[in-house]
């Protein structure tokens, strides 16, 4: 269990993370969403000790990072994956991580198997390509079999081979019970990966919760309706707006109805004795959502065409 | 770029549980000396630094005893002229710099390559892991200090024959002078990499404090600065190694050493503390 409490960091006037409050629970994996230079980063150091927060605390099971005797052994990080020095072995690296917590050597070769990298073992660090700097910062992650992980871009770098292996691995540590916190700028993968969402914007917590009353809350979920007789689809339209339901889209034969109340819109056409062809709920993508919750927040985006509109006309 | 890479589809998981690694033992102190240790040796520039500076030791001390011995020799000197340890010093000029430059890269090429991150992952509390930095430079420095005053004196022995003079006791005093002065040096330069971070800055700071300075408070017309200029690294270790005993004794030499390696790791383990990584 991870533990932000006001968790803030100023560097002047800049705040970089604004009183961040979460708990970061184990036996599931929590994405961490957010434009870049939202904080993620500085989030993550922090919980590490790397950063000392400007305000607030960063808490491992009730206590910060530095106080555990045997950090490794019980939180793997992978951080950044050119964290390393690049004219040691891959392998003297580990060696170097297990004698600082105890851990027995064998581990090692283990952990170097498990990422795939024993035949690159006794290279370089400075020659690994991204996705090979990516595997070894895992096995690092690994090497201490903490209860807790934290992944900063772990998919960064690798093929589509590498990305599957990395969700296979990441839900499997949470099957396990462990508390996996990951950060990503993938929405599909995060689609595929997270089973809980925080999303933070300029430092400041902006949605958290399961991923599907995330996506479910957003504007882009909708329930289509097909209904074949134009006469009883005037009529459900009618009733749809009087039981103030929002309509965003129409054809000849269909209407979009904005939220997933699939439910009631149902027993409305069965009141009024309208037939259906279809009735489901349209759900917007991770990457939908995620841009509707973000979209006031992002540091360095390109202004859109509608806020350059709005701006000229000023 | 892959190539030798195993897939990652279908491998092994990581262990289920924690209960098939023992329970935590080892860590602390030993676990980051042990860890500094293995980062220390696992580096080219760590060898290629150690073997450099002991074959031109080697070299330079050869030189410079076969010439003394030709000139006295060529002078009609009596033998047993020239104390051992007069020649066996003489290449330390040359290689206090191969000490400095060994502590300083310990410390800064983890900050150039962001290392530091690791480091202080694995090792996160601060005072800790400079504790264990410093021990392993110490170690380093003082076996290096060691190697370096019994080669420079073994090779003078040898090579100025006859005319040595001075016994085993000489040759013990000149090996414990050199290694106090070489351990010292590189403390201090490993502190004064904790507080600049950078590898070329840090140098060029550790050159001035070390060779810059007592050369410019020697050169000003004032007693004090004079005075202040005796009390600096590079003279302190003069005394020790010549066995001065103006304007102080070797006890103090010594004091004077051990004094900046403490005030230079204490400043730099402050702003480590204080500093994020």
């Amino acid at each position: 269990m991870i533990t932000l409490s006001g968790l803030t960091k100023r560097y002047g006037d800049t705040v970089a993370v604004d009183d961040l409050n979460l708990e970061i629970a184990p036996g599931r994996v929590t994405g961490f969403l957010g434009p870049n230079g939202s904080g993620k980063s500085t989030t993550m150091r922090m919980i590490l000790g790397l950063d000392s927060p400007s305000g607030g605390r960063a808490l491992i099971d009730g206590k910060p990072y530095a106080a555990l005797s045997h950090p490794l052994r019980r939180v793997g990080a992978l951080l950044d994956a050119k964290s390393l020095h690049p004219g040691r072995r891959a392998r003297s690296h580990l060696i170097a991580m297990a004698r600082s917590n105890g851990i027995p050597l064998s581990r090692v070769d283990e952990v170097l198997e498990i990422v795939g990298l024993e035949k690159v073992a006794r290279k370089r660090a400075g020659a690994f390509s991204l996705g090979m700097g990516q595997r070894l910062g895992i096995a690092g992650a690994l090497l201490g079999d903490p209860d807790i992980l934290i992944l900063d871009e772990p998919v960064n770098g690798l093929d589509p081979d590498g990305v599957r292996w990395v969700r296979e691995l990441v839900r499997e540590l949470a099957g396990e019970g462990r508390t996996v916190f990951v950060s990503s700028h993938l929405m599909s993968e995060m689609q595929l990966t997270a089973d809980h969402l925080v999303v933070i914007g300029k430092g400041k917590l902006i949605a958290e919760g399961p991923i599907e009353s995330i996506i479910g809350n957003s504007s882009a979920t909708a329930v289509r309706v097909r209904v074949p007789d134009p006469a009883h689809l005037d009529r459900l339209r009618e009733q749809l707006l009087r039981h103030s339901f929002t309509v965003t889209a129409e054809t000849a034969d269909s209407v979009t109805v904005a939220g997933s109340a699939v439910a009631e819109i149902g027993d409305l056409a069965f009141q009024e004795g309208v037939r259906l062809h279809e009735l489901r709920v349209v759900e917007a993508s991770l990457e939908e959502a995620y841009m509707e919750i973000t979209g006031a927040s992002v540091e360095y985006g390109a202004p859109s065409r509608g806020a350059a509109n709005t701006e000229a006309q000023v | 770029m892959t190539d030798n890479l195993v897939p990652l589809a279908g491998r092994a998981r990581p262990r289920a549980s924690n209960a098939e690694l023992p329970t935590p033992r080892g860590g602390g102190f030993p676990g980051a000396v042990s860890s500094e240790w293995s980062k220390f040796w696992t580096l080219r520039s760590t060898w290629w630094t150690l073997i450099a500076s002991t074959l031109l030791l080697a070299a330079f001390t050869a030189v410079i005893a076969l010439a003394t011995r030709l000139q006295v020799q060529a002078e009609n000197g009596q033998p047993g002229s020239v104390p051992v340890g007069s020649v066996g010093v003489s290449g330390l000029q040359l290689v206090q710099f191969a000490i400095i430059a060994l502590a300083i890269i310990a410390v800064c090429s983890e900050y150039q390559t962001g290392s530091i991150r690791s480091t202080l992952q694995w090792v996160p509390k601060r005072v800790r892991m400079i504790a264990a930095k410093t021990t392993v430079v110490t170690v380093v420095c003082a076996a290096t200090g060691i190697v370096f005053g019994l080669l420079g004196d073994g090779i003078a022995w040898i090579a100025l024959g006859p005319y040595r003079s001075g016994g085993v006791d000489d040759v013990v005093r000149d090996v414990l002078a050199v290694t106090v002065y070489l351990t010292s040096l590189g403390v201090f330069s490993m502190g004064l990499g904790f507080m600049i971070r950078s590898t070329a800055g840090t140098f060029a700071i550790a050159l001035l404090a070390v060779f810059g300075l007592p050369a410019a408070f020697q050169a000003v017309d004032s007693a004090i600065l004079n005075t202040m200029g005796q009390y600096l690294p590079l003279s302190a270790g003069g005394y020790l190694i010549d066995r001065a005993v103006e304007p102080y004794g070797p006890g103090t030499a010594v004091a004077v050493l051990v004094a900046w390696a403490v005030v230079a790791v204490v400043a730099g383990g402050v702003l480590l503390k204080r500093r994020d990584a």
